[in-house]
């Protein structure tokens, strides 16, 4: 086919969408949210298999010893600690020293600890591993010795997030499928009715001796036209928010979990495969549902 | 095969349903260069004549040869290409609204994947022809019915094919008018092109004369040259 003739058939695809703009606005809507779904699923997942490696990765855990422990007996637990073949470092932290600490962590609001008793915190060893793979194991062999309280590891905080993100990816993944339907039958009925305003038109291309292909490119083009431009809305709606989204929840944390949301990915970073995840769904969505209506309706 | 014949019909029946028969052993031949007149009144068969030579429908039995193109062996994929040799012309003109009067007959040449300078050259020399050169912007809606047949003629011509089918041209617009479409096509066979027009207007075969092919109950009642 020549160059022209192709550019002329595009040309008869926009118009008709054009022709059929409320339907088209419609189809260009349903994709756009479909699109977006798909795109808040997938930075949420990414976003949080980043955390949990960020989590992972701090291979620290808390040991807390009893209340009062005179400091000979903590020193003798750190020992105990220190014969795990998995304990790579520990440190001690005082009561008194976990109260400083703590006061450093309010910064300007430590004066709500004044009058409090200085050993009111207990003592704890910080706890370095040497293999992460045996982080839980460890964790419960040293909630077990003697004298010791209690032992925080982030592993709680891991399999929530990784718990958290598989909830996403099923539930996205079924919100999805049903938006990605409701997205094919809209652009199904959107080419139908252009095939039905242009059936004179198709019926004198028979006669003429129209191929099939020059009857249906024009259909082809209208909807990978709603497919892409639902692409581009979609991404553009996606960055804006993620930005947005992304700078309240850094801003308004401190702390740990300040630096844990330092780990959350930059748009930048996904920009490229969201776009192309984008573009071909787009697409895909929107051929598909050309093919199905040039099918059902303009038999030729 | 009949030499030199254009449109050949042998034996044909074709059958719409098992109680409709719409031809019956239906044999004639329409030679290159000539001007046919199919006659009959309405639900005689001649549409259904048509719509076999344009391959719209099958033919229940019998052979039908039109162009060297044997319609029972055709593939589905071949028809475009066979019915760009045919030009036609309907009674309802079948002009697309919201094309102008030059982007209808392109149209046409569009399908034959012609160059768009042979489109820019051709497209105003057979308005020219039909004079609806002054016309060329217009659309369907702002043109008379009788030039809304020219332009239906004009889309026909366009690719030069060796036959036009004409079903009833006249049968939407003035008889004055009735007479200009039938001297035009007159003048087209002049030129070597086959004609075949389908009518039920009596009085317009008579003062033209010719060859006159009479379809009653689906079969050939006559043929005769006036």
């Amino acid at each position: 086919m020549r160059i022209s003739n192709l550019s002329y058939l595009i040309g008869q695809g926009l118009k008709n969408m054009w022709r059929n703009r409320m339907m088209s606005i419609t189809a260009i809507g349903v994709l756009t949210i479909c699109l977006i779904m798909v795109g808040a699923a997938g930075l949420l997942s990414l976003n949080i298999n980043s955390l949990v490696d960020f989590v992972q990765s701090e291979n620290e855990m808390v040991v807390f010893l009893n209340d009062g422990m005179p400091e000979d007996e903590a020193l003798r637990i750190g020992e105990v600690i220190q014969t795990n073949p998995n304990v790579d470092q520990i440190k001690y932290v005082s009561s008194e020293e976990a109260m400083q600490e703590q006061r450093e962590a309010l910064g300007e609001n430590a004066d709500l600890l004044d009058g409090l008793e200085t050993d009111l915190l207990p003592a704890k060893y910080v706890v370095n591993v040497k293999d992460i793979a045996e982080f839980e194991k460890t964790a419960s062999e040293l909630e077990k010795l003697d004298g010791v309280m209690s032992v925080s590891a982030a592993t709680d905080i891991a399999s929530t997030l990784t718990d958290l993100g598989r909830m996403v990816s099923s539930l996205g993944f079924i919100l999805i499928v049903a938006l990605a339907i409701i997205a094919v039958v809209i652009v199904i009925n959107t080419i139908k009715v252009t095939i039905f305003n242009r059936s004179k038109e198709i019926n004198i291309m028979r006669y003429v001796g129209a191929t099939t292909t020059f009857i249906h490119i024009p259909f082809i083009v209208e909807g990978m036209t709603l497919g892409m431009i639902s692409a581009l809305l979609s991404f553009g709606c996606t960055a804006v928010c993620y930005n947005g989204v992304l700078q309240h929840v850094v801003s308004e944390h401190s702390g740990w979990l300040q630096s844990a949301f330092q780990n959350i990915l930059e748009f930048s970073d996904v920009a490229l495969p969201l776009g192309i995840v984008f573009a071909v769904s787009g697409i895909t969505i929107g051929v598909f549902g050309s093919l199905i209506s040039i099918r059902k309706y303009a038999r030729v | 095969m009949i030499q030199n014949s254009m449109i050949q019909f042998q034996n044909v029946f074709l059958k719409y349903d098992k109680d409709t028969m719409a031809l019956r052993d239906v044999s004639l031949t329409i030679r290159r260069g000539e001007f046919a007149f199919i006659v009959g009144s309405s639900g005689s068969g001649k549409s259904s004549i048509i719509k076999l030579i344009l391959r719209e429908r099958a033919a229940s039995s019998g052979s039908i040869i039109v162009n060297d193109v044997d319609l029972n062996k055709i593939k589905q994929r071949q028809i475009p290409k066979f019915r760009r040799s045919l030009g036609v012309v309907f009674q309802d003109f079948r002009l697309i609204p919201d094309m102008n009067v030059y982007e209808n007959v392109a149209f046409s040449m569009r399908m034959t994947d012609a160059a768009p300078q042979d489109i820019q050259k051709r497209v105003p020399y057979v308005l020219g022809l039909m004079g609806l050169s002054h016309k060329a912007k217009k659309f369907p809606h702002e043109i008379s019915g009788g030039e809304q047949q020219r332009v239906a003629l004009a889309r026909a011509l366009i690719n030069a094919p060796p036959i036009i089918i004409a079903d009833e041209p006249t049968g939407n617009i003035d008889p004055e008018l009735s007479y200009e479409i039938v001297e035009l096509l007159r003048g087209i066979n002049s030129f070597g092109t086959t004609v075949v027009m389908v009518t039920h207007e009596q009085e317009l075969v008579e003062d033209f004369g010719g060859r006159v092919i009479r379809i009653e109950d689906g079969r050939v009642s006559s043929d005769t040259i006036l």
